[in-house]
């Protein structure tokens, strides 16, 4: 009995899935009909549909003595149609590289950060770039030595 | 004299519409003694033909769904001999779904079943309608070229008799 109490819920399940629900019955006296198609902005799941993601290395060497360094992460963004990413590359706000030799003992290397600011577009993937800026009287007065730095990769959706 | 005349008219309208007609006699004196009477069925096309057609509701497909929607009507339909009910589905953009952001984004969909169908007179029952052998159905793709939002197209079914 069970079994057949189970067999007839799975069926009645199947057909509430797969028989799509009628609204309106055209005859001789209503011949025409319109059904509106329309897509969520959610997935199957119910899960938002709007998405991204950018990819930032793990570490970038500097040769010694480059001006010029470019840093390059990608980003991969769905979004809805009014909606723009913005990726901001920020520091501890003192625009150096640190070097410590021993405990105690530090020395620093200025840089500067060139279009550390980036916003894409609601269908993006892409490579972007920034570029680490050390110039030549900062390396030319500089303790030779291995500096270094974090930068901070923060992403905002804004509306456009 | 005229009421005789009206009088004799009256009986000869009613004798013509409740008395049978009758073409041959059959008697002693007839060389055959059978005949032939042909019994046949009459009908009004208008009032004694009828077609149903059931079409879905307003739906809606998830962002990313890659399996076809399925959007069939259901027929069922009792024509004069000779006819066939035609049922036809056009898309009003041209099988996309068009942005309703205001922006010109499209999502294009492969349709299947769309155009005409064509149904015998008889087919189906009154309250067991069936299904056209072609699915109607819509199977967007391009999902990923689009910016996330709401897509829309307007279906229109409409039924002929042939």
């Amino acid at each position: 009995m069970k079994k057949i109490i189970a067999m007839v819920l799975t069926l009645v399940m199947m057909f509430a899935i797969c028989v799509p629900s009628f609204a309106a019955t055209l005859d001789k006296d209503n011949q025409t009909g319109t059904v509106e198609i329309n897509t969520l902005t959610t997935d199957e799941t119910g899960k938002d549909a709007e998405k991204y993601s950018i990819t930032i290395p793990a570490s970038n060497e500097i040769p010694w003595g480059k001006e010029a360094n470019t840093i390059t992460y990608s980003v991969d963004a769905h979004l809805l149609y009014n909606h723009k990413l913005n990726v901001e590359v920020t520091n501890d706000g003192t625009n150096t590289m640190k070097f410590k030799p021993v405990e105690g003992k530090e020395f620093t290397l200025a840089y500067s950060l060139a279009d550390a600011s980036a916003q894409f577009g609601p269908v993006t993937t892409a490579e972007a770039n920034f570029t680490v800026n050390v110039a030549a009287d900062a390396w030319n007065t500089a303790v030779v030595g291995q500096y270094a730095d974090t930068l901070t990769f923060t992403t905002s959706l804004v509306t456009a | 004299m005229k009421k005789i005349i009206a009088t004799a008219l009256a009986l000869v309208m009613i004798l013509a519409v409740s008395v049978p007609a009758f073409a041959v006699d059959i008697n002693q004196g007839s060389v055959s003694k059978e005949a032939n009477v042909d019994v046949k069925t009459s009908y009004d096309e208008q009032a004694d033909t009828w077609y149903t057609v059931s079409i879905p509701a307003d739906t809606s497909i998830p962002w990313n769904q890659a399996k076809a929607k399925d959007v069939s009507y259901q027929v069922a339909c009792q024509l004069a001999t000779g006819k066939k009910l035609q049922v036809t589905v056009t898309s009003q953009n041209g099988n996309s779904l068009n942005s309703t952001s205001g922006s010109n984004d499209k999502l294009s969909y492969a349709a299947a079943g769309f155009g005409a169908q064509t149904f015998e007179a008889k087919t189906g029952e009154k309250t067991i309608l069936v299904a056209p052998s072609v699915p109607v159905t819509l199977t967007v793709s391009g999902w990923n070229s689009v910016p996330v939002g709401e897509y829309k197209d307007t279906l229109t079914y409409t039924v002929a008799v042939i």
